[in-house]
């Protein structure tokens, strides 16, 4: 390589300016590479972390259960399930073992109670009294059932005198138990002596001479504890052993099932992947096209900057190919340098925006692989950009007028994106045959991206065609408004650009914001509604009755809620009873029904019998066929109602309904969004419960986790947006930096006050920051309110996605565009105030 | 007759702008000797940088003929003309800071100079010859606005230029630097090399052998 191609690297120094945009475009596009392979690869990771823990983690391993087995079939199946896990990389099994449930004697009393042993069982159980490792451990409610004390023994004395008395073991179980919970937890929904609490036998010796005396089978359970997967490639390392495992268990027979049940949770995790995938494949293609616009744009800045050399070069038979390798070698530098910045800025913010941070082992070397194509590519454009404009310049005629800038392109947007609206009310989300997890329409999904962009687009044209006709404005009256605006005249294609950028970031963060939060306030709300509150159980009649009482602390976060039947023109329609002097506190609320009123209108019963009701949703009017002579006369009519989720039916008051027992359940429902404090505190009260529900576990949540990860990458996108377009913004005055200054002291030596100097500065940015917060936000708050409804992958349930309400949002762009006006105005203001004569002087 | 390098038959250029075509030269017919200063001289807008640019193959006329060496060379392929650029000629650019790579030394200009025309060296005697003597590892910054410019020449020199061409070479100097440009031209009259100059400087006129002067365009006969 020859002169003065050899220095190119230190001629791009001549041009800092350039050199930081070459930076911050590979920065950016490396940054977008980087954070779609991260996110889509971390989506896996965490649809894996949510299959695999919203379940039982003890269970995410292969299960096996025998019943009515022999104890030499349970100690071969032990012997082969524990070579086998030991084979395939578990560790050792861990078997239960257990007797069928059976009325056991404690001092003339029978209690039902299951004996059972279990490898570790005693630590994982809260003892009340004793704590020997050897005899009956029994659980409270036998205990007491039996009336039975430390030292007693049962059946006669066929069994081991008691040692302890422990906390019976309750749903939910935890981690340890929660597999065994049909084997160890008594189920008072269960037919009569199909389910018992759970006696242990710590010492399994001791307990398999029980068996033999006792003459009954065994019922064998064994795990296999294991980490549970971070990730897909973990995932399917784990399913392989367990498919292992289970071939190697086949031999056991049919006196076995065997249950894998990570298979599946992996195909899901997968089509959770493939859907964002699916989605963010083509928003990224977009903004890496658009990148690479960008970075065109930084290849003309070149040409511009160094305009003379290339001039010089060019009249010494230089060829354009030629100065397009020149302008890749000078950049090549800044972009590799933003690239590994960029690379490294998407792995460090990868919690920001990703939703998980758990990556496949090979990610980074997708990640450096892609990113290094991608700037390849880039420094392509800028070779390319450079020898066509040189072409353009030196070798073609002046063209007579510039046809790019007449292109109405801003149609082609609008067009695209009323396609997209189209694909969107034919359904964004679509569940493929075989399929739970819908599949995103990325077509429909652009939509609020596209209505950003043309919204951008067109504000950025009209500034324009408003700056091109703006020396016709005569406001000299108000001096810092003509000052402003015939500095922005001057620049009028900077100005633009900065404004289409930055529209176009705020538009697209407030789409990302406004749909994933709509998805995560969709899901909160739909659950709350299937549940009623954040947490719910399922009590004895007692408690309704009033023969049983709560735990004090309990009655200022709890109300309880009985269902009762209802028939309408023959349909079962559901009746719920409340509480109205604690519904309301507790119940889970939406912002679209006021329940208090509706409440308020509920009542007793008048003297014909007949309870005010409020009529929940579609429900049929006709003739009523009432519970237990009570007849409903609607008061008041609600879309939905909490704890109906997608029945219908009417709600009445706890007075109006004559008995206890008229409802077929009564509930407890509470705010507490910990299952385990309320059942604890159900338990700590002596009070029975089951049939516990939780808000988080309601319904699946990743078909709106999908929608949601999404939508969190485009405002992540929107971010990187954000900053690009500030970072302009600083560098278009910096570039100025020389003009303003000369301006700015010849102005002030004319008798310009620096206060009005000041304000043309803060006037001419602060109209941009302006244009682009209020055009941004209106755009993408209006067309995320119109996509986030129809992004709903669980239409069947009330209510719709809903954007939230975006005064927060508009309030913290408002103050980051702040920020940047006053950071870039104090720039401007600086370059004048410390400018050097010399240096106005030169030449 | 003198031997000329360059001819210009019937020439006129046309520029597009919005209100329509304006002429900047027309019916000019121009034959530049092979030897000694050409001055191409008359006011601002006269067309001299226009002729200058067809005279250095970086224009094309809208019509006419431009001859090189005797060859017609309007409408050869933009590949033959930075060959002939790169080989034969040199222009010379009015602000002294645009004709040299400022993130070189003096000494790698002149190198680049000579490895752009496929040389692989400049003659080391250049920048004595030129009253630069010592200054070949200096920075392009160091040197005052005449400097810059005999450095320029140097370049054109370095890289064999037959025909050298410059557009108002004192204009942006002050008056000593000027007067060192107008020595260097001087010199390099004498030598055996096509120098063109365009300017309305009259000192600089006095140097030329021929000169031509313009007015809107035309040669004033």
């Amino acid at each position: 390589m020859r002169l003065p191609w050899t220095r190119a690297p230190r001629a791009a120094l001549a041009s800092a300016s350039t050199v930081l945009v070459a930076a911050l475009a590979g920065l950016v596009l490396s940054f977008v590479v980087t954070a779609a392979i991260s996110h889509t690869v971390a989506s896996g990771s965490a649809a894996v972390a949510y299959q695999t823990g919203r379940g039982c983690p003890a269970i995410v391993t292969p299960t096996v259960d025998g019943t009515r087995l022999r104890p030499a079939e349970v100690e071969q199946a032990v012997r082969t399930g524990s070579e086998a896990a030991a084979r395939n990389g578990f560790g050792s099994a861990l078997a239960g073992r257990y007797a069928a449930v059976g009325r056991t004697d404690f001092n003339g009393r029978t209690p039902l109670l299951r004996l059972g042993h279990r490898e570790g069982a005693a630590d994982h159980v809260k003892v009340i009294a004793g704590g020997e490792r050897s005899g009956l451990w029994l659980p409270r409610s036998v205990a007491e059932a039996g009336s039975v004390k430390l030292g007693d023994r049962g059946q006669g004395g066929l069994l081991p005198p008691v040692t302890t008395i422990f906390e019976d073991i309750t749903t939910p179980s935890g981690d340890w138990w929660c597999g065994e919970e049909r084997y160890v937890v008594a189920n008072p929904l269960a037919a009569e002596g199909s389910t018992a609490p759970l006696g242990l036998l710590p010492d399994r010796a001791e307990f398999d001479r029980i068996m033999a005396r006792l003459s009954t089978s065994y019922t064998l359970t064994l795990r296999f504890p294991h980490q549970l997967p971070t990730t897909l490639t973990e995932a399917h390392e784990l399913s392989a052993r367990s498919t292992a495992l289970l071939e190697d268990l086949t031999a056991l027979g049919g006196k076995f099932t065997k249950t894998d049940l990570l298979r599946r949770g992996i195909e899901l995790a997968e089509q959770a992947r493939t859907s964002v995938l699916l989605a963010v494949l083509p928003l990224t293609a977009v903004t890496v096209l658009v990148g690479l616009v960008a970075v065109g744009a930084v290849a003309l800045q070149w040409c511009q900057r160094r305009r003379a050399e290339v001039r010089l070069l060019w009249v010494r038979g230089v060829s354009p190919a030629a100065l397009g390798g020149k302008a890749v070698l000078e950049l090549v530098v800044p972009f590799v340098l933003g690239g590994a910045a960029g690379v490294g800025l998407g792995r460090l913010a990868l919690p920001l925006f990703a939703p998980s941070t758990a990556l496949e082992p090979g990610t980074f070397g997708l990640v450096a692989t892609v990113v290094t194509a991608v700037l390849a590519v880039a420094l392509l454009v800028v070779g390319a950009t450079t020898a066509v404009h040189v072409r353009h310049t030196f070798q073609s005629k002046p063209r007579e007028r510039r046809v790019l800038r007449w292109i109405p392109w801003e149609l082609g947007t609008s067009a695209l994106a009323v396609w997209s609206w189209t694909r969107l009310l034919d359904g964004a989300l679509t569940v493929q045959r075989g399929e739970v997890l819908p599949r995103i329409d990325p077509i429909a999904l652009a939509f609020p991206l596209l209505v950003v962009l043309t919204a951008a687009g067109l504000i950025s044209r009209v500034l324009g065609a408003s700056l091109g006709a703006s020396h016709r404005l005569d406001v000299w009256s108000w001096p810092a408004v003509q000052l402003a605006v015939r500095r922005l005249a001057i620049s009028r294609t900077t100005a633009t650009g900065v404004l289409t950028v930055a529209a176009l970031a705020v538009g697209t963060v407030a789409v990302g914001y406004g749909v994933a939060s709509a998805q995560q306030n969709a899901l909160d709300d739909k659950s709350g509604m299937i549940v009623g509150a954040n947490t719910a159980v399922q009590l004895p009649l007692g408690v309704a009755e009033g023969k049983i009482t709560l735990p004090a602390e309990l009655s200022a976060t709890t109300t309880l809620v009985g269902d009762a039947p209802g028939l309408v023109n023959g349909d079962q329609v559901k009746i719920l009873v409340v509480d109205r002097a604690s519904f309301d506190r507790v119940a889970w609320s939406l912002s679209s029904i006021d329940t208090g009123a509706a409440l308020a209108a509920l009542g007793p019963r008048d003297a014909s019998g007949t309870a005010p009701a409020i009529r929940v949703g579609k429900t049929p009017d006709g003739q009523w066929e009432p519970i237990n002579g009570v007849k409903l006369r609607t008061v008041t009519s609600v879309p939905q109602f909490p704890g109906f989720g997608v029945d219908r039916g009417y709600v009445i008051a706890r007075e109006a309904l004559p008995n206890a027992y008229d409802a077929t359940a009564w509930r407890l429902w509470s705010t507490s969004t910990d299952i385990n404090q309320l059942t604890g505190q159900l338990t700590a009260g002596g009070v029975s419960y089951f049939n516990p529900q939780s808000r988080s576990k309601a319904i699946d949540a990743l078909p709106f986790y999908v929608v949601s990860w999404t939508f969190s990458f485009i405002t992540a996108l929107g971010a990187v947006l954000a900053v690009l377009a500030a970072c302009s913004l600083l560098l278009s005055v910096e570039v100025r930096r020389r003009q303003n200054a000369l301006f700015s002291a010849l102005a002030t030596r004319m008798g310009l006050r620096r206060r009005t100097l000041v304000s043309s500065h803060l006037v001419e940015l602060g109209v941009i920051a302006a244009l682009a917060t209020v055009v941004g936000t209106a755009a993408g708050v209006v067309s995320a309110a119109l996509s986030a409804a129809r992004l709903d992958p669980a239409p069947r349930l009330a209510p719709f996605p809903a954007v939230p309400n975006p005064t927060s949002f508009v309030l913290l762009t408002t103050l980051a565009a702040l920020v940047v006006v006053g950071l870039a105005g104090a720039v401007a203001v600086r370059a004048a105030r410390t400018a050097r004569a010399g240096e106005l002087l030169r030449g | 007759m003198a031997e000329t390098v360059l001819e210009l038959s019937g020439v006129r250029v046309d520029y597009p702008t919005a209100s329509g075509p304006v002429t900047a030269v027309a019916d000019v017919d121009l034959a530049v000797p092979k030897r000694g200063l050409t001055v191409l001289a008359g006011p601002s807008g006269s067309g001299k940088s226009t002729l200058l640019r067809l005279l250095g193959l970086v224009e094309q006329p809208t019509e006419g003929t431009v001859f090189f060496g005797g060859e017609p060379v309007t409408g050869l392929a933009h590949r033959r003309l930075r060959r002939l650029r790169r080989d034969r000629v040199v222009m010379i650019f009015q602000n002294p800071p645009d004709n040299l790579f400022d993130y070189l030394t003096v000494g790698e200009n002149l190198r680049a100079a000579a490895q752009l025309a496929g040389r692989t060296s400049a003659p080391p005697e250049l920048l004595e010859r030129l009253g630069l003597p010592g200054t070949e590892d200096w920075r392009t910054s160091a040197l005052s606005g005449g400097q810059q410019q005999r450095l320029a020449f140097a370049c054109a020199l370095a890289a064999g230029a037959e025909v050298v061409l410059a557009d108002e070479p004192t204009s942006q100097l002050d008056a000593r630097s000027a007067t060192l440009v107008l020595e260097t031209l001087a010199e390099l009259a004498t030598w055996d090399v096509t120098v063109v100059a365009a300017s309305h400087d009259d000192r600089l006129i006095e140097l030329g052998e021929p000169v031509v002067r313009l007015r809107d365009g035309r040669v004033q006969r």
